[in-house]
């Protein structure tokens, strides 16, 4: 890591990209592939995400150096920054330790610290800082706190790279513009081979959305679509050739025969990202088990082609008859792919990813459970604005868990708007037991209907707490249900959310208490 | 009764009201004992020096024909009612500490100084004391020197991948100290030939009269081009200057304290920086306070203010130098 530092400043220091390219390629030539790879991720910029926060850091390096916080705060008021200031605070490592750690051991130290509970990072953060010198040190708190940045482009990178390795530089500028965890990424998947022509770009992160979508920002710099839990894949068709790639760098071209017939369709020197789905040919409904027989299967029979036929959902477009389209925004990109699905015959193996037609998080939240019905398994929700290298797919699954419960409560907010919260029970036999509180969820024109009728009937007031009588029943969609001796049920459910309103459905119809206890040992 | 101060801070500077005599004062006066040459403590114009041989050289080098009484390092030498005599600093070859005794109250002025031995300066020594007045340029806990060998090393790779790229490495050094550290660090060889700047080769002759093994490298001819490959060490603001022969650049880096702190090395003008400086860095400026065992410590020079203040948390009875006694 120290290596890095020198480089970057050597980067920072040159006084054109000429020097550039050279001082970077003398620095490859002097690395093992391990360390290349993590070279060419950082100075472009690859970072992993924030670990802990300045405020922590500052606070774990003056207790180490035992140094009082206005000390700290003059060599800051020098230094100008945080990580560097924090990385010359403590004493060099001796000598006598050994050799520092590389850089491929320091990122996996990184990334081990980040992967531990957010309360036991310090302990691993003081061990790497008595292991690396200070200039090493200054790195690797600008990686911890997330406030790292690449040096180069990718463009001058690959310049630097195809010094060292041969090969064609443009190829491996679109390799490096593109998302990639150098954790998982090999040098060859880096360097492509003259006749690389087939191999894939980097797969676009797809995480879980694990927190409410509204964190996300406004729904509508968001594009929606349905994904169908498919084989995740990259389709390309290059030099009169045809290859599908999964993930893991594997073709598997041949356990789809079905999907051939898009070597003919397609315009030459394209390249479309999506998954592949096996559906009943009558019911349309897919069907996962039929893709893991095949994917296991040796042989393909002529039965099991004609019952579980594959087609390619496509989420993205890459290349487009020769163009490369990595950096137009995600919409732009996916306008063409419709456009292109549009041109091709009905019969072709290919579809666009069904976009959702939803607008805004409450009422995308409820087609989100109607999903189902499509076959779909999840959301993708992917930044509009985001070209192909800051593509990141969101993955936004329904609830796991849901009940139907009616609303005895309703609690009124700062000021004349719409009721804040609401108080929702299910029931234990002639009783109502509260069960969850929530506030999300509900659409705008929902909650302002909702907040009328409460006010209309509203029985009783403690305090900013409004009862009404038992008679709207709701779904309530929640992750997990867990144990809660305090609470008149006993139990918590966890990220709660109000799914839909059920009009229609008279209050005897709600789930019972025993149901959310079966749940919650689920 | 309060007994009269070693030394006091006068109009002209540090002076010693005993011996009648000031140390590196900033105006002429009639007895100045001189702690090293550079110019911001040897200023002409007093008439009477005081200096150990090596700075005496340097004195007459840069100052001309002037009146320096030479002293050798630790012999003790009575001035009026005062006992002088001076002990290496480690800053540059020659350089003094400056111990002063009166009536059995010993005050050391630290000069400039390092703790690190460089191999060609006389390594500095803690000389045990009351007082101690310590230059603090470097006096906040971000500036921590790597050793002397890890920066040679980090300036030969830089030079072979200059000598790489078929460009001439231009190093920008003080004329006086500095370059000829540089060159004892550098002169085992490295992809190309070594040069200096005739400034730094006419300070290294003076070092070389006065007995220091300075390597002798060629001068570089002012306007003549400079091979590629070669490294050059000149003064900072001549190596603009240079003329790289062929179709080669000038890459020109800095060696300073200064480069410590990426801040820093941008707001004087970015471009590749060594930290490798003449000064103690924060754990060498605490080591030597402790060493010399003084409970009263005056701090001038850099962020004097800062590091009195953190002295003074831990017990001695520090402030700035000039600055009022605490209450």
């Amino acid at each position: 890591m120290k290596g890095l530092a020198r480089l970057i400043d050597r980067l920072e220091a040159a006084s054109d990209d000429a020097v550039r390219v050279q001082v970077l390629a003398r620095h490859l030539r002097s690395l093992a592939d391990a360390d290349r790879v993590w070279v060419l991720a950082l100075v472009t910029g690859h970072a992993p995400r924030r670990a802990v926060t300045g405020a922590q850091l500052r606070a774990w390096a003056s207790e180490a150096a035992d140094l009082p916080a206005w000390l700290v705060d003059d060599s800051l008021a020098v230094a100008g920054d945080l990580a560097e200031t924090l990385a010359h605070l403590l004493p060099r490592p001796d000598d006598d330790d050994g050799p520092a750690p590389g850089l491929a051991e320091t990122m996996a130290r990184l990334r081990d610290i980040a992967a531990v509970d957010p309360g036991a990072r310090k302990a691993g953060v003081l061990r790497l800082w008595t292991v690396l010198p200070p200039e090493a040190r200054a790195v690797a708190n600008r990686l911890l706190t997330g406030s790292f940045r690449g040096v180069v482009t990718p463009g001058l990178a690959s310049r630097a790279l195809a010094e060292v390795t041969g090969g064609d530089a443009a190829a491996m500028a679109q390799r490096l513009a593109a998302p990639w965890d150098p954790a998982t990424t090999r040098m060859a998947d880096l360097t492509p081979e003259p006749d690389g022509a087939l191999r894939p770009y980097p797969f676009a992160p797809a995480r879980p959305l694990d927190a409410a979508p509204e964190t996300l920002g406004p729904a509508g710099d968001w594009a929606a679509a349905w994904h169908f839990g498919g084989l995740r894949v990259q389709a390309i068709r290059r030099g009169g050739g045809w290859q599908v790639w999964a993930p893991e760098g594997e073709p598997v071209t041949a356990r789809f025969p079905d999907l051939d017939l898009l070597a003919r369709l397609l315009p030459e020197a394209t390249v479309i990202s999506g998954e592949i789905v096996l559906s009943d040919p009558t019911s349309g409904q897919p069907l996962p088990a039929a893709l893991a027989a095949r994917m296991a299967r040796k042989t393909l029979s002529a039965r099991h082609l004609a019952d579980a036929p594959a087609v390619l959902v496509a989420h993205d477009l890459l290349d487009l008859a020769g163009d490369a389209l990595g950096l137009m925004p995600f919409a732009t990109r996916r306008d063409r792919l419709d456009m292109l699905c549009a041109r091709l015959p009905s019969g072709a193996p290919i579809r666009p990813a069904p976009a959702v037609v939803e607008e805004g998080w409450p009422n995308r939240a409820r087609a989100l459970l109607r999903g189902r019905a499509l076959g779909a398994r999840s959301m993708w929700l992917t930044r509009r604005a985001a070209p192909f290298a800051a593509t990141e797919v969101m993955d936004w699954s329904p609830p796991p868990m849901s009940i139907a419960a009616v609303l005895i409560h309703a609690e009124v907010g700062q000021g004349p708007g719409p009721l804040a919260a609401f108080t929702f029970a299910v029931r234990d036999g002639v009783a109502l037991v509260p069960v969850a509180k929530a506030s999300d969820g509900l659409p705008p024109e929902d909650r302002a209907e909702l907040s009328a009728w409460v006010r209309a009937n509203t029985t009783d007031r403690f305090g900013p707490v409004r009862q009404v009588p038992p008679v709207q029943v709701f779904d309530i969609g929640f992750s997990a249900a867990t144990a809660a001796p305090r609470r008149k049920s006993g139990l918590m459910l966890e990220a709660l959310r109000i799914l839909s309103w059920h009009r229609d459905r008279a209050a005897d119809d709600i789930d019972t208490l025993d149901t959310l206890r079966a749940l919650s040992r689920m | 009764m309060t007994r009269a101060p070693v030394l006091i801070v006068d109009d002209r500077g540090l002076y010693c009201p005993k011996g009648d005599f000031h140390i590196d004062p900033w105006r002429p006066v009639a007895r100045a004992v001189t702690t090293h040459a550079h110019s911001d403590h040897a200023r002409g114009g007093s008439a009477a020096y005081l200096a150990t041989s090596g700075t005496a050289a340097m004195l007459r080098h840069r100052l001309g024909a002037v009146q320096v009484q030479t002293l050798d390092w630790g012999v003790p030498l009575a001035i009026g009612g005062a006992t002088v005599s001076l002990h290496p600093s480690g800053h540059l070859p020659g350089a003094a500490q400056v111990r002063v005794e009166v009536a059995g109250e010993v005050w050391v002025v630290s000069g400039d100084y390092k703790t690190e031995a460089d191999g060609l300066a006389e390594a500095w020594a803690p000389v045990a004391c009351h007082g101690f007045i310590t230059e603090c340029t470097f006096g906040l806990p971000v500036y921590r020197w790597a050793p002397q060998s890890d920066v040679a090393a980090d300036i030969m790779a830089w030079w072979h991948e200059v000598a790489a790229a078929g460009d001439t490495a231009v190093i920008g050094a003080y004329s006086l100290g500095k370059a000829q550290r540089l060159l004892h660090l550098l002169a085992a060889g490295g992809p190309g030939p070594l040069l200096v700047h005739p400034v730094i080769a006419a300070s290294s002759e003076a070092l070389v009269c006065a007995g220091y093994r300075v390597p002798r490298v060629p001068v570089l001819t002012p306007g003549a081009a400079v091979p590629q490959r070669a490294l050059v060490l000149a003064p900072p603001q001549t190596t603009g200057a240079i003329v790289p022969a062929g179709g080669g650049r000038l890459q020109v880096a800095a060696a300073s304290g200064w480069m410590a702190l990426r801040g820093t090395r941008r707001r004087r003008g970015g471009g590749t920086g060594f930290t490798l400086s003449d000064h103690a860095d924060w754990p060498g400026l605490n080591a030597a306070v402790e060493a010399t065992g003084a409970t009263s410590v005056r701090t001038t020079h850099g962020y004097a203010e800062a590091f009195a203040r953190w002295l003074a948390s831990r017990g001695l009875d520090a402030r700035e130098l000039g600055a009022a006694p605490a209450p």
